[in-house]
């Protein structure tokens, strides 16, 4: 293939959703009534037309002698002399993202067609879904910023629409007011960053800024490598848009009531992709982040502490998607963590196999939401695994994926995270990240034996239907063996050369998730899970943990509460008061006067004599 | 000849007697022919000065407040007319209500 056809691919990957969505948003408007058929046709048809355009271009880059398609389609925009093209930028990067949004992209999609038939907004839903992956695709293919940002905001809009999907319920509304008011305080922060480096650089191509960044601020003051300076301050403000965008500390809790939305919509939104978005970008930014140590120290710490509190949250949940949201939040808190040490190969090998056994895992709770007609509390289930063998097999492969059992993809990832951790001697993140992974071999075993194991306490009352089934089997493959190939990733960044550990330390790694099954087992025999708590302090602890370390309460109070008193108080518009004040006075002074507006004539004539008289007698008198 | 002193006196009379019909009287045309009779007082003063000065503009000014006083009276009058026939009365103390 030569360069023109690829580059013609590449625009046509994120066209051919936004052509299904313009279509399913337009058919309305002119009240052409579409067949459900039809609707679900070009749907997921579209998906998968992207999808094998994506495979075209895996083949043609690979062909390529250096694997980079960079291609300007056309001038968006020019003010004086900033111009901003549109144009996208496929590299190693981006080919893998667009591989996980088309492909898992179509599953979600394929498995939608099952899971919302009896849904009398199907064709609303696979607007936004469809307008959601184009908007996703343009995000990680754009080659500057403001393109990029265009994708951000894209995406941001449709996790609102879709949360929100069910809107006759205020608590979903208030749940997609919240995901989107939180992100937008990063997206701020990512606009400003936006700007600083404009005015810095005067573009914002990427791949530009990046050079330019490194001859303007080299690396070279090592008296003070954790100096405050403009670069740590841009990377710092790009890093505020990608916290919001993928729930990390402080701005996580609102990926936790995101669930509030469709099933498959948490799968592919909150867990496959959007929420990997800040991932994505810092790890497009990368060389950016390299200059400033002190941004690179801020990811991993942000990463550090999001994966453990998430994790703990996660032990104590009774909602099935709300484990799994807090189970996100704690795995890209392992991305970042990656980032921040300088794996972004291994950041991104993790998105990857994340997308696979996250999205695994949220569709077979899909599945068995469906199954259970609409009930998410685990502890009301119970002895399902010979009622729902499928769904069991798929929550045994996504919990084994999660939990980086051995020779599961998730294994993989999450090892190089550890073991790049160890190269850059970050022994106090490793020792989080291996307490982490403890916890969360934990709760994502507690949750299948919950579920599966035990007395049945609700009989089931449907199966999945065929086409929840094939997207779940493929990806419970994708799952198991998606942790194989990684070397078209490494390739993308300067592999450093891996220094040999201790074959103790690597024997414990692997040891340490085994040991949280087996504890979880153990305390699942014990009957420990959703048993009532005697002791005051640990119920203080479990609602503690519960609340997901009470960040709601936190920024409620601290927050909300004086926000809405300062807007009560000003109810009445404080600056207004003085010209209000101007208003009464002149209304006093109105009364005062028309007083004397007796109607009378001859009070008016003697006051006039009486006045004339006064003055003349004053002009005699001086 | 009367002396100066006699017609500035007559002058201030008259328009004193203007002013107090204006003040006292009830019915509004008392109160125009008080006006008139105001005005008069100022003619009589501007034709005395006219002649102590020697000139003839005060006697012009006269012209010209007898012209002044007559349109006055005219649409004055015609006025009165109106008012009684909408209210049946010429008491300036009833026709009160214009008042703030």
């Amino acid at each position: 293939m030569d360069h023109q056809t690829l580059t013609k691919l590449l625009l046509a990957v994120p066209l051919l959703p936004l052509f299904s969505a313009t279509l399913l948003i337009l058919a309305p408007l002119f009240s052409i009534k579409l067949p459900k058929q039809l609707v679900a046709l070009l749907a997921v048809g579209s998906m998968a037309t992207a999808a094998l355009c994506t495979a075209f271009l895996h083949q043609g880059l690979g062909d390529l002698t250096e694997p980079v398609i960079q291609h300007v389609y056309g001038t968006w925009m020019q003010v004086g002399s900033f111009s901003v093209a549109f144009g996208f930028h496929l590299d190693a990067l981006s080919l893998v993202m667009i591989s996980i949004i088309t492909g898992v992209g179509t599953l979600i999609h394929l498995y939608s067609v099952g899971f919302m038939d009896q849904d009398k907004d199907f064709q609303r839903y696979f607007a936004y879904l469809n307008l959601f992956v184009a908007a996703m695709l343009i995000l990680v293919l754009a080659d500057n910023l403001l393109l990029l940002f265009l994708g951000w905001e894209g995406v941001g809009l449709c996790s609102y629409l879709l949360i929100g999907f069910w809107h006759s319920e205020t608590n979903n509304n208030q749940a997609a007011n919240k995901a989107f008011l939180m992100t937008r305080i990063g997206d701020t922060g990512m606009a400003i960053g936006m700007f600083l480096l404009v005015y810095q650089f005067g573009t914002l191509d990427i791949q530009q800024i990046q050079i330019s960044a490194a001859e303007l601020w080299p690396l070279s003051n090592s008296s003070a490598p954790y100096a405050f300076d403009m670069v740590t301050i841009c990377c710092l403000l790009l890093l505020a848009g990608a916290v919001g965008k993928s729930g990390q500390l402080p701005l996580q809790s609102w990926l936790p009531d995101a669930m509030a939305g469709p099933t498959p919509v948490s799968a592919l939104i909150h867990a496959a992709t959007m929420v990997t978005a800040g991932v994505y970008l810092i790890a497009r930014c990368h060389a950016l982040f390299e200059l400033s140590p002190l941004a690179m120290q801020c990811v991993a710490a942000i990463g550090a502490i999001t994966l453990f509190i998430a994790a703990s949250a996660a032990l104590v949940q009774s909602d099935v998607k709300r484990i799994l949201a807090y189970s996100t939040i704690s795995q890209i808190g392992y991305m970042f963590l990656a980032l921040g040490a300088g794996a972004y190969s291994a950041a991104v090998f993790h998105l990857m196999t994340h997308a696979f056994f996250k999205a695994l895992l949220f569709l077979s709770a899909g599945a068995l939401i469906y199954c259970m007609h609409h009930e998410h509390n685990i502890f009301r289930m119970g002895g399902l695994r010979k009622k729902l063998p499928l769904v069991w097999g798929c929550f045994l492969v996504g919990c084994a994926a999660l939990a980086s059992l051995p020779l599961m993809s998730g294994f993989f990832s999450k090892e190089l995270i550890l073991e790049k951790l160890l190269d850059n001697h970050m022994y106090g993140y490793w020792v989080v990240a291996i307490a982490g992974a403890f916890l969360t071999a934990f709760y994502s075993f507690r949750l299948l034996f919950v579920i599966f194991e035990g007395e049945t306490k609700k009989e089931p009352d449907m199966q999945p239907t065929k086409t929840m089934i094939v997207p779940l089997s493929v990806l419970a493959l994708l799952a198991i063996f998606g942790g194989i190939q990684p070397q078209g990733l490494v390739a993308l960044f300067q592999p450093t050369a891996g220094q040999e550990h201790n074959i103790g330390i690597i024997a414990f790694t692997i040891a340490v998730p085994i040991c949280a099954v087996l504890f979880s087992f153990i305390q699942f025999k014990r009957g420990v899970f959703g048993r009532e708590l005697k002791s005051v302090t640990l119920m203080r602890v479990r609602d503690f943990l519960y609340s997901g370390w009470a960040f709601d309460w936190f920024y409620q109070k601290f927050f909300v509460k004086p926000f809405v008193t300062l807007a009560e108080s000003n109810k009445n518009d404080i600056i207004d008061q003085a010209s209000i004040a101007l208003i009464n006075f002149s209304r006093l002074l109105n009364k005062l006067f028309s007083r004397l507006q007796t109607g009378s004539l001859r009070w008016y004539s003697g006051s006039l004599v009486l006045f004339s008289v006064a003055a003349l007698g004053f002009l005699i008198i001086t | 000849m009367i002396p100066q002193e006699f017609v500035l006196f007559f002058s201030l009379a008259l328009f004193c007697i203007g002013v107090f019909g204006v003040l006292v009287r009830r019915n509004l045309l008392f109160i125009l022919i008080s006006i008139e009779i105001m005005l008069n007082a100022v003619a009589v003063l501007f034709v005395a000065a006219s002649h102590y000065h020697n000139s003839g503009d005060g006697q012009i000014m006269y012209l010209l407040i007898l012209t002044l006083a007559a349109s006055e009276v005219a649409v004055g009058l015609g006025l009165l007319i109106q008012m009684y026939r909408r209210t049946h009365t010429l008491d300036v103390d009833r026709l009160s209500s214009m008042k703030g």
